[in-house]
């Protein structure tokens, strides 16, 4: 092989060590575990960066979430006592799925409603034309 | 009929206009009453201390008024809060430390060149307390009574007029 080749692959090698730069995260033992709590973490979005969920984000807070999320499991708390736990403490914001609660009514039936309105107006339009 | 339907569409933005000026005009709620952990007690698991060998537990700190306060060596806005805490002096207030995230020697190191104004340090490696109290990041801090209960919450570094306003007016 020749020497760029060797040495471009030593840099793309080095660069993918960047990903272990937060501290070493423990997994769970049983795979079906961890994957649930793969599954959770989707779900839960990170306080720092909003638009992640503790799944993706690299933070020190989706850190510690991912391994109390883990700790609950294990406890064997359900995923609606998880997230409950969550809500709590940090208000619905924590989900990445807003729930259906009064206070979500609007954000979810909105669209619903504008598009009924929609098309009432359409076919509102159309009656008005054919007379 | 087409008239009242020509003039939805410019209705509906109205009031939209007069909906959001109003929310975005309408004064800030402080942010102590945005916490969602007034109210609410301490942690009840057990944890480690940074420089002793027992574990402390939110029992420990019953008894007196605590502020609790999240810090770490690889949190740059904590250094600009710390000389607030170091000034902080007061006869029926603890200080405690929440290090968070921090190897014990970078903890020390940093208490060492920054002064240590805590009474003692929690070590919250994995913020088993940290999850449990709501914090988003560092430094945040938590009033609590003597009895166990948060009855203040700051996201944020503590100024000078946050810790007279908020903190020392709520001691006795």
């Amino acid at each position: 092989m020749r020497l760029p080749s060797i040495f471009f692959m030593l840099l793309a090698f080095l660069f993918s060590l960047s990903s272990v730069a937060l501290t070493f995260e423990p997994t769970l033992d049983d795979p079906a575990q961890e994957a649930h709590a793969n599954a959770l973490f989707r779900e839960i979005r990170c306080m720092v960066c909003t638009a992640e969920s503790i799944h993706e984000s690299k933070t020190e807070l989706a850190q510690d979430m991912r391994t109390l999320v883990r700790t609950k499991i294990t406890e064997g708390l359900s995923d609606q006592a998880i997230k409950d736990y969550l809500v709590e403490r940090y208000g619905y914001e924590i989900l990445m799925s807003p729930p259906f609660v009064p206070l979500t009514y609007m954000l979810w039936l909105g669209p619903v409603l504008l598009l009924l309105l929609g098309i009432t107006l359409i076919l509102l339009f159309s009656r008005n034309r054919r007379t | 009929m087409q008239r009242i339907v020509l003039f939805l569409p410019f209705s509906v933005a109205l009031l939209l206009m007069v909906m959001f000026g109003v929310r975005l005009t309408a004064p800030e709620t402080p942010p102590q009453q945005q916490s969602r952990m007034i109210g609410k007690s301490l942690p009840t698991q057990s944890i480690e201390q940074l420089n002793e060998a027992e574990p402390l537990s939110a029992s420990d700190l019953k008894g007196r008024y605590v502020l609790l306060n999240v810090f770490a060596s690889w949190c740059a806005v904590c250094t600009l809060e710390h000389p607030n805490l170091m000034a902080l002096n007061h006869p029926e207030l603890s200080l405690v430390g929440v290090n968070w995230k921090d190897k014990k020697v970078n903890a020390n190191g940093w208490l060492t060149r920054h002064g240590n104004p805590y009474d003692t340090v929690i070590w919250d490696y994995d913020g088993r307390w940290v999850v449990e109290l709501g914090v988003t990041g560092a430094p945040e801090s938590f009033l609590v009574s003597p009895d166990g209960t948060i009855i203040y919450h700051y996201a944020g570094a503590l100024t000078p007029q946050l810790i007279e306003h908020e903190i020392l007016s709520r001691l006795p």
